[in-house]
């Protein structure tokens, strides 16, 4: 194996691998990375056996095919301290030598065949999405996922389509985010169910660089595979059976505020400062005349703010609600006007902004 | 199969239920140590994840599964099929918490447990996902080992309590322990037991002719004696080169049998335990001196007490050969007894913490005033 | 003052009932008698136990020929002559069954010398009485004053006889008996002797305070707190039984610090209107007023002095006096209760760490003090203020427990073991090492996502916030935290080792009371989008139905959601900001019940086990050791120091803080 590589190209694609290469494998090939270098480009295989990705680059030029396993937080610092704009790669045996305009490193590595085997996407994709479309939708989800739940399909966020529809849904038991989209391509007509961990999510909108970038999912029978370009990402998904979701979300809400997200999110922000650890909640009222949010923490003080409402539909209400949940939402939001819907102080209530989120929250009762 | 020797009645139990698809979720492996539990344990997971099993424990041997498992899996087989998690205290080693992996490795804490299978927050204030709750990677189940289960403290194994009683599809659960009364009644009655025992004479030798079929007969001879039915231990007793011991150790003993007292037994004992603990910490990273001094010491009493039970056994026949005054044989038998009971004296003592030293010299002092006394 | 013969009617109302039953209840019966005849000084001689011999002597005014008869008649008394006069009895020893009650199961010699005016009489005279036998009055020449001996005690009644103790225990109680009378009255002179060795010797002094001192022992003077409170409880002037205006009640006493607190309860001395009485009352008021800063197995060093219109006490309802009913109980419980409380507030009970080298040792450690070998710090110990060291004449000794501190040389490090058993450590290197650390803030990352993939850096974000609203207070003082688990700071006495885990769950538990108990509104809580279903069994979910006003007030709502199994619908906000689990915490407190460790029944038990859980909640909730805090939070924590009461120690009665003083440092480093 013989290459000159972008050494920029080479430090991001060795960053991303390092999330999920601990480096803590009492079997040491296992803290490497595999790099593979193919007639016109470089690709870097790592993998934790729950997460695996191959990451492509064509900004390599390859003298010599051939392919070696190196230890991933040598290789890493090496290329990350480095100042050289490329870096020449070669094989020797089971070393590897790098080597910048002033400088050579020989790093001892490891057969290439003891490196386990991690999937590439391979066959046709379920389905395309946009990258922009994609990342908009774990963004507006992964957050409300649960971290320790003992309900575990809860602690992954569920990727949900009957035929062209596209749901992804994520809840930690006091909140539920729901996002949906309609997708252009759609190959299979089918519906298909997983449950993805929130880890792989983050590994993918990693990757995306482009918007417009068409992503190809694939959903098989223990795993997930993403291809974004030349790059590709695998992983196991959570057992288990993910709640109802479409039964906790409310209906018949018989009270509708609109208003402006950005005047909301900086007087949930205003009202937080002055709750304390056993007084978490914000109290929010409701009336045609606007909203005001009123917090209380004892010993320290109370703070009153009012929110303007566009319209307000109903009776009054008073409903206690944790602020984090509530700006949780609003970041999530990617528009500007958002309804709020109500029925009673001790029900739920939903948050909505545009057609396709949907954010149910459980009430605090102050 | 012909890698496993004995164990007929757990090996039949295991093939009954999984010809009959009713092998329980979690298994729990009990019996001596050394005898072949993590072997067969490894056996069953490999014939378990492989995708085209030609029988019950038997593997096909060229699927992806099965090139990721040894086809004689032993001790030192690492987590690298993505679907076989082995659990031990070693494993502490690649925690993502700092402190666990620098720690002595005395137990299995709850954040082991919890880290490596059942998830959540560890006492790190870190987050983990269950692995056990993850899809299998390579489409055919996922097997948890548990080796030397009663490790875990009563929290580990609470915290495992619920996963076991309602596993994940597709899992399978074994717990390995010799000491099973260690493991909570809750955890107990989860699984289905598997007893195992020491091998017999015979299956000892066999055993030895197949995995060390090029050992020196008078070495393996002195092996057996540290073995006591378990493969394990033999290995052990040949790797850290115990038969030394037998030169050594078994020189003072034989005077002793002459009722003379080598001023060196004690000595003798207390170096070989030493020099055993020294290497077993120097080759297992944070292994716990103290407990690999216990280890020593168990196999240097397996030796002290093979000579009791044969030099027994051997005044017994000679009595039954030249019929002696009975007095006489009473008094020697009386004298061997004794011993047994000076090596039940020092187990307890170096359970309590005794100086090592202090325990081996009190010994030979007590080997000596039992067979002494016998001859008066 | 003569002695007559009581009036029949005094005598029915008069509880009968066994006045003696042991040799502390003859002590106490004499000497009280001796106080009442205005003795300056009592001496009382025992012998075996007092089986063979009590003797009490005084200098009082004594009995006139005429009088010394009638002392052994049945009911007869000098100090009551009508019923009305139960009502407002000011003497101590009321009733006349005492001394014939002796005279009658024993071999008494009574010997007497009056005072008339102030001037002794001519001469005295005795009277030997051996059960119902009695000679004739000799003369008698002894001082002025009388002598009463008691020999062969229940030498008629075999069967009491076979009752007594072993000596040393019938002494024991003798002691005490006398102790608590002595304790009352420091005007007058104490001697005690047993088997002719002095075993005390009080000798006559101007205040309470140094005569409770002389018997508690003089080396626990400055772990004593004096306290005294006259302004009136709120009481119904109707209820004065005489009808005129009740005297204002009024406290006296001394509260022993928590870390002289004993494992039993003999250290407790309540005397009304100078009469040392039990009462299982105001004993409540006294654990209640160290609630938080004892363990429960623990239990106060008190004096307490009542002094109280004798209308507002009934002191006739036990045979021996030994309890009295007050006329409204609850009045006197609030009284002292908030007498003790408020002292304690007013008190720093930070107990101070000492280096306990001596002087004379400093030279043979070549200047190190602190061994860094094995992580520990030898040759430290907590100041007992010099208290509480070896033993003490009023059997004191050997109680070594937890709370005492100061038996040897190593008991630092003992306590630093109880505070937190995994963080033991406390090695001149680490301290380096986290002031090194102090020095950067570390990066915090809000990616939830992160800490998955990058092992070490979540080290520092793992840490919750523990008092994230809490603005931070600039405050000068260097703040650092040492081992994730203690807290190191300095105020204007030296250095304060604060433990981040016990001062958290005290400020939690001050809070979250303050809201249940203060305020009366129930925890703030967290619907949940699917009830929780925890499996308790058939059995118990009758029990959670029954505690269902208790988990209201709590911020729990429970429901059966089937035969045996219940739906956790909504929790309280900040359990689940600590990731305490909904499930684990009911399966605890099921079984906290179950076990009888937590009453849930009736009213006021409701109220302590509301006590009960809110600690359960706050202990779960706190911050635990090995959890990194911010800056900010570090100083947010400290700050709320002031603001709570009882911060010195945890809801466990643990400390929060230790302090080294800047006099010990400066000993310490020989600069004094």
């Amino acid at each position: 194996m013989k290459l000159v590589c972008d050494r920029g190209a080479l430090a991001e694609a060795l960053g991303t691998a390092r999330m999920v290469v601990t480096g803590r494998s009492p079997k040491p090939v296992l803290n490497c990375v595999k790099l593979v270098a193919e007639k016109d480009r470089l690709v870097v295989t790592a993998t934790d056996l729950e997460i695996g990705m191959h990451l492509s680059t064509s900004k390599a030029d390859i003298t010599e095919p051939g392919t070696m396993a190196i230890p991933a937080d040598k290789l890493l610092q090496i290329v990350r301290e480095s100042t050289d704009p490329t870096l020449t790669i070669e094989s020797e045996q089971e070393a590897v030598h790098i080597r910048g305009q002033d400088s050579h490193f020989k790093v001892h590595g490891y057969s290439p065949a003891d490196y386990p085997a991690v999937p590439a996407f391979s066959g046709s994709a379920d389905f395309v999405i946009p990258a922009g479309t994609l990342g908009r939708m774990i963004e507006q989800t992964y957050f409300a996922a649960a971290r320790e739940n003992s309900r575990y399909a809860i602690n992954g966020v569920l990727f949900e389509r009957e035929g062209p529809k596209l749901a992804i849904v994520a809840t930690d038991g006091h909140r539920l985010a729901l996002t949906r989209t309609v997708l252009e391509v759609a190959q299979d007509p089918g519906s298909q169910k997983s449950i993805v961990p929130p880890k792989t999510l983050q590994l993918v909108l990693n990757l995306m660089k482009d918007p417009e970038l068409e992503i190809k999912v694939r959903i098989a029978e223990n795993q997930i595979l993403f291809q974004l370009g030349e790059s590709s990402v695998c992983s196991t998904m959570v057992e288990g059976n993910f709640p109802p979701y479409r039964d906790v979300i409310p209906k018949e809400l018989d009270r509708k505020a609109h208003l402006l997200r950005d005047a909301l999110l900086s007087a949930v922000k205003r009202a937080a400062l002055l709750t304390n650890e056993e007084s978490k909640g914000v109290r929010f009222s409701f009336t045609e005349e606007g909203l005001v949010l009123s917090s209380r923490a004892p010993e320290m003080g109370e703070a009153e703010i009012k929110v303007p409402l566009s319209r307000f539909e109903g009776e009054p209400i008073d409903i206690g609600f944790n602020p984090g949940y509530v700006l949780d939402a609003l970041k999530a939001a990617h528009d500007e006007h958002i309804t709020i819907e109500l029925r009673a102080s001790g029900k739920p209530g939903i948050l909505r902004t545009g057609p396709d989120f949907l954010y149910v929250v459980m009430p605090v009762s102050l | 199969m012909a890698t496993v020797i004995g164990h007929k009645r757990p090996i039949g139990q295991l093939t009954s239920a999984i010809e009959q698809g009713r092998l329980s979720h979690a298994l729990l492996m009990t019996g001596p140590r050394g005898v072949g539990k993590f072997t067969l344990a490894c056996i069953l997971a490999r014939s378990t994840l492989c995708h085209d099993a030609p029988a019950p424990l038997k593997a096909c041997g060229q699927c992806d599964s099965c090139r990721l498992i040894p086809e004689l899996p032993d001790q030192t087989i690492e987590n690298t099929h993505p679907d076989l998690h082995i659990i031990r205290k070693e494993l502490a080693a690649t925690s993502s918490n700092s402190i666990l992996r620098t720690r002595k490795q005395l137990t299995i804490p709850v954040d082991l447990i919890r880290e490596f299978i059942v998830g959540g927050q560890t006492s790190d204030g870190r987050h983990h996902d269950a692995p056990a709750y993850r899809t299998a990677a390579l489409g055919h189940g996922k097997v948890f080992i548990i080796d030397e289960a009663e490790l875990m403290d009563s929290h580990g194994q609470n915290a495992l309590l619920k996963t076991l009683e309602e596993p994940p599809d597709g899992s399978l659960f074994m717990l390995i322990s010799s000491s099973e009364d260690r493991l909570l009644v809750t955890i107990r009655s989860r699984a289905q037991r598997l007893g195992f025992g020491p091998l017999t004479d015979s299956e000892m030798s066999c055993w030895v002719d197949l995995r060390f079929a090029q050992i020196d007969p008078a070495r393996a001879k002195g092996l057996l004696f540290f073995a006591e039915g378990s493969p394990g231990r033999f290995s052990m007793a040949e790797r850290y080169g115990l038969d030394a011991w037998v030169r050594t150790v078994g020189q003072s003993l034989r005077k002793l049998e002459s009722r003379e007292l080598d001023d060196e037994l004690g000595d003798r004992m207390a170096k070989g335990i030493n020099e055993f603990a020294e290497a077993w910490v120097k080759e297992h990273v944070n292994a716990s001196k103290d407990a690999a001094n216990r280890r020593g010491a168990e196999l240097m009493w397996s030796l002290v007490g093979n000579w009791i039970r044969r030099s027994l056994a051997k005044t017994v026949a000679r009595c039954k050969r030249a019929s002696l005054p009975k007095d006489d044989v009473e008094a020697e038998i009386t004298g061997w007894l004794a011993c047994l009971e000076a090596l039940g004296r020092a187990e307890s003592e170096l359970a309590s913490n005794v100086n090592l030293r202090m325990v081996t010299d009190h010994l030979a002092a007590g080997l000596w005033s039992a067979l002494a006394a016998s001859d008066n | 003052m003569a002695i007559r013969i009581l009036p029949k009617l005094v005598v029915n109302q008069i509880a009968a009932g066994e006045v003696v039953d042991r040799p502390a209840s003859v002590v106490k019966e004499l000497v009280e008698n001796s106080l009442d005849a205005g003795a300056g000084r009592v001496d009382v001689a025992i012998e075996e136990g007092g089986r063979q011999l009590i003797r009490v002597a005084d200098d009082g005014s004594g009995m006139s020929p005429d009088d010394l008869p009638l002392a052994a008649e049945p009911h007869a008394t000098s100090k009551l002559e009508s019923s009305e006069q139960l009502a407002r009895i000011a003497t101590l020893g009321f009733r006349g069954e005492a001394v014939a009650s002796i005279a009658s199961v024993s071999r008494m010699l009574i010997a007497s010398r009056a005072v008339i005016d102030g001037k002794p009489a001519a001469e005295g005279y005795q009277l030997q009485v051996d059960g119902d036998q009695r000679s004739d009055l000799r003369p008698w020449a002894g001082n002025p004053g009388t002598v009463v001996e008691v020999r062969d005690l229940f030498f008629n009644t075999p069967a009491r006889r076979k009752f007594l103790r072993a000596p040393s225990t019938e002494f024991g109680q003798i002691a005490d008996m006398f102790a608590r009378l002595a304790m009352a009255h420091p005007q007058v002179g104490f001697t005690l002797s047993h088997n002719g060795r002095a075993t005390a010797n009080w000798p006559r002094v101007t205040s309470l305070t140094q005569r409770c001192i002389a018997v508690l022992g003089e080396e626990l003077a400055d772990a004593l707190l004096e306290f005294e409170h006259d302004q009136p409880p709120r009481l119904d002037a109707g209820q004065s039984a005489s009808g005129a205006a009740a005297r204002p009640p009024r406290v006296w006493g001394l509260a022993g610090l928590p870390r002289i607190a004993r494992a039993s309860a003999k250290f407790q001395y309540l005397f009304v209107n100078g009469r040392p009485i039990r009462d299982r009352g105001i004993s409540h008021a006294f654990r209640e007023a160290y609630r938080g800063l004892l363990a429960a197995d623990r239990q106060p060093v008190m004096v307490v002095m009542l002094e109280l219109d004798p209308g507002q006490v009934d002191v006739n309802v036990h045979p021996t006096k030994a309890e009295v009913r007050f006329r409204d109980p609850s009045a006197m419980h609030g009284l002292v209760l908030g007498a003790i409380r408020r002292r304690l507030l007013l008190t720093d009970l930070t107990p101070d760490a000492r280096v306990g080298l001596p002087q004379d040792k400093w030279e043979n450690l070549g200047g190190t003090s602190i061994s860094a070998e094995d992580g520990q710090v030898e040759g430290w110990t907590v100041d007992g203020a010099g208290a509480a060291r070896g033993g003490s004449a009023s059997g004191l000794e050997g109680s070594g427990s937890p709370g005492h501190a100061g038996r040897g040389e190593g008991s630092f490090v003992d306590r630093f073991r109880r505070m937190s058993p995994s963080q033991q450590r406390f090695v001149y290197e680490d301290v380096r090492k986290a002031l090194a650390e102090s020095g950067h803030k570390p990066e915090m990352d809000d990616s939830p996502l992160l800490d998955h993939a990058e092992g070490e850096q979540s080290d520092e974000t793992a840490a919750k916030p523990a008092v994230e609203s809490a603005a931070p207070v600039a405050r000068p003082v260097p703040i650092l935290q040492v081992h994730k688990s203690y807290i190191v700071t300095q105020d204007e006495q030296g250095i304060v080792i604060v433990d981040q885990h016990a001062l958290h769950e005290r400020v939690m538990f001050e809070e979250l009371s303050r809201r249940v108990l203060g305020e009366g509104r129930p925890l703030e809580s967290q619907r949940l989008l699917m009830p929780e279903l925890i499996k308790i069994g058939a059995r118990r979910v009758g029990l959670v139905e029954e505690l269902s006003p208790l988990l209201q007030r709590l911020g729990i709502d429970a429901a059966p959601m089937g035969p045996d199994t219940i739906g956790i619908h909504a929790f309280p906000t900040f359990l689940f900001d600590r990731h305490v689990s909904a499930e684990e915490f009911v399966l605890g407190l099921l079984d906290q019940i179950e076990e009888g460790r937590l009453e849930v029944g009736g009213q006021t038990a409701q109220e302590a086990a509301l006590h009960r859980v809110l600690d359960m909640m706050a202990c779960k909730a706190a911050v635990k050791a090995g959890d990194r805090l911010s800056e900010e939070e570090l100083a947010a924590l400290l700050a709320k120091r002031q603001e709570v009461e009882r911060a010195s120690n945890c809801p466990h009665g643990r400390p929060t803080q230790i302090r080294l003083s800047l006099k010990e440092l400066e000993k310490q480093f020989g600069r004094t």
